[in-house]
């Protein structure tokens, strides 16, 4: 049990510092995004992409925060003991809408560079795996609630 | 739900309480009332077993099939 509990301390851990992470990458998104277009653009004689740069990653970082908030929301509910349930199936809904939006997001800067299809792919992939996983939920929710109503 | 569990008419007849009962059928009185409250998706067979051993009943005096409209 108390591996269990250590298991859910490290997720919840992991998740707060990635919401931080991202939140500090939004305030310094100018510069990463000039950066960016300095070191791997400009310096190599191509045209300027700091905005589609800089498009791309404040979008992505919006999903990204939204789903890591979401993905808070349903460690808290694990930690309660409320697993099974409604509400961690559309948390769990949320979190694969959010990965289909990244991978949307990422598919547009693949015209400005090709190798973020594969990020927009990776994205649509886990946002399939997350949607399977809701469907799962949906299912152990109902074996529960006949469980739950079998005297 | 089409099965009614008169469970209510038959504890009234043979004036056994509902912590009564449930502390025989060892259940809680919470899952008495999901019975009682007609909430149950199901029953084992061993619970109406019991149920109908204590208020001295046929399952046919518990239950009851009422056609949905």
């Amino acid at each position: 049990m108390a591996k269990k509990n250590k298991c859910l301390i490290f997720s919840s851990v992991i998740t707060k510092l990635l919401l931080v992470l991202l939140i500090i990458t939004a305030i310094a998104g100018h510069w990463i995004a000039g950066y960016y277009n300095e070191t791997s653009v400009l310096s190599l004689g191509l045209d300027s992409i700091y905005i589609p740069v800089l498009i791309t990653l404040y979008l992505a970082l919006l999903a990204g925060f939204f789903a890591l908030l979401a993905l808070n929301k349903l460690l808290e509910n694990i930690k309660k003991s409320i697993v099974f349930s409604g509400v961690n199936v559309q948390i769990l809904k949320l979190i694969s809408y959010f990965c289909f939006a990244e991978s949307v997001i990422f598919f547009y800067f693949g015209f400005y560079r090709p190798l973020s299809f594969m990020v927009s792919a990776a994205a649509a992939f886990f946002g399939l795996l997350m949607w399977v996983l809701t469907n799962v939920f949906e299912k152990a929710v109902k074996i529960k609630e006949e469980n739950d109503f079998t005297v | 739900m089409p099965i009614i569990i008169n469970l209510d008419v038959m504890m009234a007849k043979r004036k056994i309480s509902s912590n009564y009962l449930a502390e025989q059928l060892d259940i809680t009185p919470a899952n008495l009332s999901i019975l009682k409250t007609g909430k149950a998706k199901a029953i084992r067979l061993s619970t109406l077993e019991k149920i109908c051993g204590i208020l001295d009943c046929q399952p046919a005096d518990l239950l009851e099939y009422r056609r949905e409209e």
